[in-house]
């Protein structure tokens, strides 16, 4: 982990909301569920916003990320060439150690973001990557034909019924679970999306992890403002023991 | 770095007058693979207390205009975990130990005191009677002359080394308590903690943190931190530890001149986890640039025309 500043290299609109953006970082590798804290140009914000890594290629860091109040619309009016800070990559990302034969990857919203670079990972190594995408409609649904191209199966839902099965992605999951050879689950998004997702993978006795979003003032584990509780009611810190859990050891 | 930025807290001897505050920096483990900790004059630990303490529920960090509330409730590992593993990263780092005490009780002070005492890591106690976040104990100590008194007496008898006693700002005659705490022995006051206040969301019509209100840091807090530390400077003889929304060189300055002998460096970490660095190599500048043999003719420079 280091603090580093650098120039954002693109910033572009990709869709409704949502940004990607690239910058170049001196980290050579980074593990898929680590995140950057970023800190925003102006005077929009005085802490710094966490982003999870989507990507790292040639020393090029990309994140994705949603308009949703002043700092990060303040970041998607920031032009390319100008000079960020960047402290990552931090925390702990999703574990693979051991390759499942079906990975299941479902993804609340931009909650895809850290999913994309675990997809990547996933593939390199042969697992057989299925992702389970859900939004409200079907804005919240990105890099569709990016994932795509990897190779990712695709399994949409939205709430409105826009894009893909109309309803909760954790209902489309459910219907379809039992037909995958022996699968891991992983999971980004939303609390509720989160909590859903858990109870399926123990009822069902699947291996599950799943990356908490929690407000970060520091995201180094030193403020100790982003607890959530492990499985004994303790609070742990979600930017360093998390934001990955396995769901054996997280309250949701 | 020279000679020049030494700087004496009591009998402490300090490389330089930039600390890091406490709660804003862990047991220092985290800073590590960013920088060689013991360049900093001293890390403040987290507060430690005599049991472990989860600290209030959730939410309890919120940003606001130019800083943040914190309701954290000095959620710690607790003292035989701290001296155990906390501590002895530490001293492995060479780091200049300065370690936040809390009690819940007047005695609570003086036992954690006395733990301490033993270790040659240690090198100063910081006693905070004024963490706005806790329901027993915490300010309440803090704002009553009497009480804040005999907190230092029992520190000061079971502590050896160096006493820093940490003020609170919310109070109506800090220099009171300042002198109730110097002529009962200690070594050094530090302040400011935390600003009482909170933050509400008009949709929800809920207060934004679990505990209702917190403490306010960072920049915001500095005009107040600096007013209230000019005060006290004037009215003790002992020193001073300046803190309260310093983000930059300039800022460490202003506290100097104000008349703190030291400074620490708090919710900027979280902005900036290098600034403590930024800042003594400002010094260094400072006074080189002013050809100055010590950074300590800064302390209470501040000239007043009348
Ligand atoms: C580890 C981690 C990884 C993340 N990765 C991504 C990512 O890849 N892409 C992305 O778009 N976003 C991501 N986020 C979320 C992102 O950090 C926030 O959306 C961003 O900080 C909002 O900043 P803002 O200034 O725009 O909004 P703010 O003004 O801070 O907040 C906007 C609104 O959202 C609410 N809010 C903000 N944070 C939270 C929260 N944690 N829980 C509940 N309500 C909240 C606020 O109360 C407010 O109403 C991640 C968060 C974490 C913790
Ligand atoms: C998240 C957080 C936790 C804190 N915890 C403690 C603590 O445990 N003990 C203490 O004496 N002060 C604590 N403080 C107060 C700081 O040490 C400091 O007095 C205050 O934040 C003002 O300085 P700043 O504006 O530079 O942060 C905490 C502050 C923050 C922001
Ligand atoms: S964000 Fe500060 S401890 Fe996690």
């Amino acid at each position: 982990m280091d603090d580093q500043k650098t120039k954002i290299i693109s910033n572009d609109r990709i869709a409704d909301q949502i940004f990607r953006m690239r910058f170049k970082v001196d980290w050579a590798s980074f593990i898929p569920g680590q995140f950057v804290m970023i800190s925003i140009p102006g005077d929009a914000t005085f802490l710094r916003r966490p982003f999870g890594i989507a990507s790292l290629n040639d020393g090029v860091a990309e994140i994705f990320y949603k308009t949703v109040g002043a700092g990060t619309r303040a970041l998607s009016s920031i032009p390319k060439e100008t000079s960020i800070t960047v402290l990552g990559p931090c925390g702990h990302g999703f574990q693979v150690d051991s390759l499942p034969t079906t990975s299941i990857l479902v993804a609340g919203g931009y909650g895809v973001s850290p999913l994309f670079g675990l997809a990547v990972k996933l593939l390199e190594r042969g697992s057989d990557v299925q992702m389970f995408f859900g939004g409200m409609s079907a804005d919240d649904l990105f890099l569709l034909d990016e994932l795509r191209a990897l190779g990712v199966r695709l399994h949409l839902a939205t709430e409105d019924g826009s894009e893909g099965t109309k309803g909760l992605v954790t209902d489309l999951l459910l219907q379809e679970l039992d037909g995958f050879a022996s699968p891991h689950i992983f999971a980004c998004g939303p609390d509720g999306l989160l909590k859903a997702v858990a109870e399926i993978g123990k009822q069902k006795g699947i291996a599950t992890q799943v990356s908490l979003e929690r407000y970060m003032a520091c995201g180094i584990g030193v403020c100790l403002g982003c607890a959530c509780k492990n499985s004994d009611g303790k609070f742990v810190r979600t930017c360093r023991e998390g934001p990955v859990f396995d769901i054996n050891d997280v309250e949701l | 770095m020279t000679s020049m930025l030494m700087t004496k807290i009591g009998s402490l001897e300090l490389k330089n007058p930039v600390m890091v505050a406490s709660g804003t920096y862990g047991y220092g483990e985290e800073f590590d693979d960013m920088y060689d900790i013991s360049k900093l004059g001293a890390v403040v630990t987290k507060g430690v207390s005599l049991k472990p303490r989860e600290g209030n529920p959730m939410p309890r960090v919120i940003e606001v205009a130019s800083g943040m509330l914190n309701a954290i409730g000095l959620a710690n590992v607790g003292i035989d975990n701290f001296l155990s593993e906390k501590l002895p990263f530490l001293v492995s780092r060479n780091a200049t130990v300065i370690v936040n005490i809390f009690g819940s009780t007047i005695d609570e002070y003086s036992e954690l005191a006395k733990l301490l005492d033993d270790h040659d890591g240690v090198s100063a106690v910081e006693v905070n009677i004024s963490c706005p976040n806790v329901k027993a104990g915490g300010v309440q100590f803090g704002t009553d002359p009497k009480v804040a008194a005999k907190i230092t007496k029992l520190v000061k008898k079971a502590f050896s080394k160096t006493v820093i006693v940490k003020l609170s700002p919310q109070v109506s005659d800090i220099c009171a308590i300042a002198k109730a705490v110097e002529d009962a022995g200690a070594d050094a006051l530090s302040l400011i903690n935390t600003i009482p206040a909170m933050a509400i969301d008009v949709d929800s019509r809920k207060p934004v943190l679990a505990n209702i209100t917190g403490g306010m840091s960072g920049p915001a807090v500095k005009p107040v931190a600096l007013k209230l530390v000019y005060d006290v400077a004037r009215s003790v003889r002992i020193p001073v530890v300046g803190l309260g929304g310093i983000m930059t060189t300039d800022d460490a300055l202003e506290f100097l001149l104000a008349g703190a002998s030291a400074v620490q460096i708090g919710t900027a970490n979280f902005v900036n986890p290098k600034v403590a660095l930024d800042v003594i190599s400002g010094m260094d500048s400072y006074c080189r640039k002013l050809n100055l043999s010590s950074v300590q003719e800064v302390v209470g420079a501040l000239e007043i025309q009348n």
